[in-house]
């Protein structure tokens, strides 16, 4: 039989098949049946739309372990290894948060996700003025190498990867790690980590950010390529997508915004003389597997691989498989988490974590039932760690490579999302690149419209929410093993502890090595003036978080939003 | 002619959580509202003098971080000090369902959670500053 018959053959028997079924196709639930973000939703899908999209197996899909990486990026992906579980933790004391690190560390979570409170994020030491009310209230709080030390203890950090979600500051962050590992007589080349180094989305969702954006730019940059010279082990970019995903934000505008950013660090990187496929291998993302459209999602990281592998080879010139094959890690969604739904959150993470497997990705965090209340408790992250088991030992879908390619609906969906996410990746690109798409309001004003368009959808009931919009909660009580952050007299001591350190150290040495690092601040981007290797001397010299973060401030400025 | 009811929208301390807030922004001003939007990064005495300054009807805080039981109670406290003790106090946001009774108790009119509906907090925010002009009259 021809392919033209076999064609013709499947086009006249669903033709047929539609005219008989006829009157139950008019009596479906709805007229129309779409994804959240509009994807349209067909009945049914056969092969004639894998040739309505020009589905070629061997250009869309290819082999797993080679390009164009739909498949997955290695070619044995989880009959090899398991993805990383790793859950985003941090109590507000450091000594709380090493015991924490170990209690998942002994329940099987492969990496550590530090989760920060929000002056240690922005760059205020506990001691200062604008941190009282938010010390320890998102995580940790950390101003000091003597912090880190106990926040590691008994954690070998050349084995275990730990995640800094702290983005302003991931110079700092590195810094500190270098000079721990000195202290443990590691090597920074065999020093490993996980360094979310992402700036832009700071100015787009969270208000993470601390300088303007071209020296938060040039921030990234340093370490992207201090990460190269010297932490080859260390993810030193991760592009967040996840923000946007939160923020209500459709798939194509979660991987256009992340694509974009990368290609902003890409260029940046680039423009320090630095080879291209030293610098794209160096970069991951920091994605969402929701459980809701759950094929969408699925669709959506194998449409990325695609996406991002043929950017880097085709535009970027980049010649090494691992410059093309993004390393992702995910998150489950928060924006459909319910404050009142507390067993409905624990089913929505595991069928995340689902979606994970089929997703193809490398690394999961999958957010815990009491994240709409705060930071997980640790009873929380045990449940979300082992949901993530649950699927990896009990399932078999990690058995099977890309268990769900070929099949007729994904590679539809997954044609579909790469299409979109190409045109706005396309869009931003035109208008000079993420970094002008953040300073013209852009890329604000489409986050902005999500989330109206979110809000409406729930508001009218076309997006249904149990516990929210459809059947009431059913579990409403919080229950008492939520965690609370340090009360006020634990955070008045640490305060106390801190203003005491201060006094130890030597005056002179500090602040010589603070003026140094605004010297290097001053000078104009270039390896050179990375500013990792003057804020290393001054963790050397017991320099805290907050002063060296302020040293940067007195030349940066600090920066407000315009929109 | 009735008064254009004023509003003030803030967050305290250094929660940047922006989006619910923006939000609600918006939707109070498509609800005729006069809406001084001071973001994100405020001092508990900037939003007090904000406050005052603007002659508001109304403030609305913002707190996803969860400091709202060291911020809001202060807010309420400094504008009864200031002699706004009869502008409306509502917070919305992360709000664990066991602090609702605390803040009520230092004044707070009304607590939206994440997931109420726009028109709710302008339907309220609408009938309590009325009751305010109404009791001012």
């Amino acid at each position: 039989m021809t392919m033209q018959s076999l064609h013709d053959d499947i086009e006249a028997e669903l033709c047929a098949w539609e005219k008989r079924h006829a009157d139950v196709f008019g009596a479906e639930r709805k007229a129309d049946f779409s994804s959240d973000s509009g994807i349209p939703y067909q009945r049914l899908y056969t092969p004639l739309d894998l040739e309505k999209i020009g589905f070629d197996y061997r250009k869309s899909l290819g082999f797993p372990g080679e390009a164009p990486f739909t498949r997955g990026i290695t070619p044995t992906m989880y009959r090899s290894e398991h993805f990383l579980s790793a859950q985003y933790m941090g109590f507000s004391t450091p000594s709380e948060t090493n015991a924490l690190f170990k209690v998942l560390q002994a329940k099987g979570s492969k990496a550590l996700h530090l989760a920060f409170d929000l002056p240690t994020i922005q760059g205020y030491d506990c001691d200062h003025p604008l941190a009282r009310d938010d010390v320890g209230k998102t995580g940790l709080s950390l101003s000091t190498l003597d912090d880190l030390e106990i926040v590691l203890d008994s954690i070998d950090i050349s084995q275990m990867a730990v995640a800094w979600v702290n983005n302003p500051l991931a110079v700092v962050w590195v810094a500190m790690m270098c000079v721990l590992a000195e202290r443990r007589g590691i090597a920074w080349k065999d020093t490993l980590g996980f360094f979310q180094n992402d700036i832009i989305k700071g100015f787009l969702t969270d208000s993470q950010f601390i300088y303007p954006p071209d020296p938060s730019v040039r921030l990234a940059t340093d370490v992207i390529t201090f990460g190269i010279r010297h932490m080859p082990k260390a993810r030193v970019s991760n592009l967040c997508c996840l923000q946007y995903e939160e923020s209500a934000c459709d798939e194509a505008h979660q991987l256009a915004f992340g694509m974009a950013t990368g290609t902003a660090y890409i260029r940046a990187a680039l423009k320090r003389g630095y080879d291209i496929d030293d610098v794209a291998s160096r970069i991951s993302f920091l994605g969402c597997v929701n459980h809701r459209d759950f094929l969408c999602e699925v669709a959506k990281w194998r449409a990325a691989r695609r996406l991002w592998a043929g950017l880097m080879r085709d535009t970027y010139h980049a010649k090494r498989a691992e410059s093309m094959a993004p390393w992702v890690r995910v998150s489950t969604g928060g924006l459909d988490l319910i404050q009142d739904s507390r067993d409905m959150n624990v089913a929505r993470g595991a069928i995340a974590c689902l979606a994970m497997a089929f997703a193809g990705i490398q690394s999961a965090t999958p957010k815990t039932y009491d994240e709409p209340l705060g930071i997980p408790s640790e009873q929380a992250s045990v449940t979300a760690l082992r949901s993530v088991q649950l699927v990896q030992f009990e399932t078999g879908v990690c058995d099977i490579v890309d268990p769900l390619g070929g099949s007729y609906a994904v590679e539809t969906l997954t044609h579909e999302i790469e299409q979109r996410a190409r045109a706005e990746l396309e869009r931003i690109e035109a208008m000079g690149g993420m970094i002008e798409a953040v300073k013209n309001g852009y890329a604000a004003k489409e986050i902005l419209d999500a989330g109206t368009r979110h809000v409406a959808r729930v508001t009218s009931g076309e997006k249904l929410s149990l516990g929210l919009n459809i059947y009431p909660p059913d579990n409403p009580t919080e229950r008492e093993d939520f965690y609370l952050p340090a009360p006020a007299a634990v955070v008045d001591e640490r305060i106390a502890a801190l203003v005491e350190y201060k006094t130890r150290r030597d005056q002179g040495a500090l602040a010589k090595a603070l003026d140094k690092v605004r010297q290097v601040a001053a000078q104009p981007e270039s390896d050179d003036a990375n500013m990792i290797f003057p804020i290393i001397e001054a963790v050397r010299i017991g320099a805290t978080s907050g002063e060296i973060a302020g040293a940067m401030r007195d030349v940066f400025g600090e920066f407000r939003l315009p929109w | 002619m009735e008064r254009r009811i004023r509003v003030l929208v803030a967050k305290a301390g250094l929660d940047g959580h922006q989006a619910g807030i923006r939000l609600v922004a918006q939707t109070l001003r498509d609800a005729g509202m006069e809406v001084i939007y001071l973001g994100h990064y405020n001092t508990v005495e900037q939003i007090v003098q904000a406050a005052l300054e603007e002659q508001v009807d109304v403030v609305g805080l913002s707190s996803l971080c969860g400091a709202h039981m060291d911020v809001v109670p202060k807010v309420t406290a400094k504008l009864r000090e200031a002699g706004l003790g009869e502008v409306v106090v509502v917070v919305g946001g992360v709000i664990p369902n066991k602090d609702i009774p605390a803040l009520t108790a230092a004044g707070v009119s009304r607590v939206f959670k994440g997931g109420t509906p726009l028109e709710q907090i302008s339907t309220f925010i609408t009938e309590a500053a009325r009751r305010k002009h109404a009791a001012s009259a």
